[in-house]
């Protein structure tokens, strides 16, 4: 039984009472442009939500409590590194496990598979074209769990996921002739035009 | 959790207090200083306290029931939309340690089952479940869930009202709204108020003050959203020995940790 070495991990919070996906009725009457200057109404990213219990039980009152817990809840965005990781100093930065069937990048981080590569990740939401199908969400949370359960840190990010803000603490890296980004634990590939160029983590470079 | 008498402050009378919640009362007084209406100063009536404490001594009453809440929730998106998505949590449980919680949503339905020693989460529309240790009374589970794996359950006041060991810090302010109706049922409505959050409860005349109704309204963002839900009790559900274990239906798949980190695509 592996030790189970539980990190808090409230990432966003996985908010079981809340859509799972952008609301975005308006936006399945197809992307009709016609109103002028300024566009059409459409439900974008959420920015807020209702809560749904007016008291939540406060952290770590409980008997056995896990000591040395960490509270990572700001841990877990993509293309948003967590600050305080320095990656000139990353001592697993080249120890990629190479492992069949693995997927931990640099020790202590897991990196998830979502479900395709079309969609977009932000601070514990993933947005996908299929606005009925909570299918990633639910994969998110796996993924969480599984990087807790395997003692990992932070959960670094969701291959496939892309984000337009330029992740922390990138280094270029070559590798098999192709380009990446290396910021702080996971592997970017740049696209889009330079004006508003999209960063897509994508697996280590074998 | 009891609120003691000793916090409410109550220096204004509870009339007062009443008078200055209506509207209409404001437009109606007399000549008065040209400063509007000051707003009902922050204090706990000692009439609302008392009804939070009723209702948790009806919470804690309940050892095996189940509660289904009805509910609109509301999300500010960008531009400012304030959008309602639906959602119906059923909380089937039975004291101190088991419970099954299922919440269903316009776009998710999830499952919850806990025995005691053990929470399974299951994904019902992908088919696949997980399942991790955990222990301790329903409410313990519930903040534990939320503190571990980001998991927020819907409702927890039901259960740190209801559960003797959990730690409700009072609200700042509080008093009674007035009478109401949820078809033939008599109820009084409350509002309370505590940092980041406001709260109104409907709670049953009579001897069980379970609450029909509550909003919970999110002060701490400006487009206050709220969570609004109707509840339905069962006093009396039909528990079967497997209520609390999920049975995997055909196509389910349990996510072991192990592949839950799998080679790329």
């Amino acid at each position: 039984m592996r030790n189970l070495k539980i990190m808090a991990l409230a990432l966003g919070a996985f908010a079981l009472a809340m859509p799972s996906m952008p609301a975005d009725a308006q936006n399945r009457s197809g992307d009709k442009g016609s109103h002028g200057g300024g566009g059409h109404a459409k439900a974008g990213k959420p920015t807020g939500h209702a809560k749904t219990s007016a008291n939540r039980a406060p952290a770590g009152n409980y008997a056995g409590n896990r000591g040395g817990g960490v509270s990572n809840k700001n841990a877990y965005k993509a293309g948003q590194a967590s600050s305080n990781r320095n990656p000139g100093n990353n001592p697993n930065r080249n120890n990629v496990n190479r492992k069949g069937g693995n997927n931990v990048v640099a020790g202590n981080t897991v990196v998830v598979n979502g479900n395709g590569g079309r969609g977009y990740y932000d601070n514990g939401r993933y947005y996908d074209g299929h606005y009925d199908d909570d299918d990633n969400d639910f994969l998110e949370f796996v993924g969480k769990t599984a990087a807790i359960t395997a003692g990992a840190s932070v959960v670094a990010a969701v291959i496939g996921s892309s984000t337009n803000q330029k992740p922390d603490g990138c280094q270029p890296v070559n590798a098999n002739g192709t380009s990446y980004m290396y910021c702080n634990g996971t592997y970017y590939q740049q696209s889009g035009p330079t004006s508003q160029p999209t960063y897509t983590v994508v697996a280590p470079p074998q | 959790m009891t609120i003691p008498k000793s916090a409410a402050l109550a220096q204004v009378a509870t009339a007062a207090l009443l008078l200055l919640a209506l509207p209409a009362a404001a437009q109606t007084a007399p000549a008065a200083p040209a400063a509007p209406a000051a707003a009902p100063a922050d204090v706990l009536d000692p009439d609302a306290a008392d009804a939070l404490n009723r209702m948790g001594a009806a919470l804690r009453a309940l050892n095996t029931f189940e509660v289904r809440s009805d509910a609109t929730v509301e999300t500010v998106y960008e531009g400012n939309h304030k959008l309602q998505s639906l959602s119906r949590t059923t909380y089937t449980v039975q004291r101190p340690d088991k419970m099954v919680v299922d919440i269903k949503g316009d776009t998710t339905h999830r499952r919850f089952y806990y025995d005691g020693k053990t929470m399974t989460v299951v994904g019902m529309k992908i088919g696949k479940y997980v399942k991790f240790p955990v222990s301790g009374t329903i409410a313990e589970v519930l903040g534990r869930a939320y503190d571990e794996f980001g998991i927020d359950f819907p409702l927890q006041d039901l259960f740190r009202w209801g559960d003797p060991s959990s730690t409700v810090v009072p609200p700042v302010a509080g008093f009674r709204v007035g009478d109401a109706m949820i078809g033939d049922t008599k109820l009084s409505q409350y509002f309370f108020r505590q940092p980041g959050v406001d709260f109104q409860v409907w709670l049953e005349d009579g001897t069980q003050a379970l609450p029909r109704k509550m909003v919970i309204t999110n002060t701490d963002e400006p487009a206050q959203p709220q969570y609004v839900a109707y509840f339905t009790w069962n006093q009396a559900p039909t528990i079967s020995a497997d209520t609390f274990t999920f049975t995997p239906r055909a196509g389910d798949q349990l996510v072991d940790f192990g592949t839950a980190k799998q080679t790329v695509k």
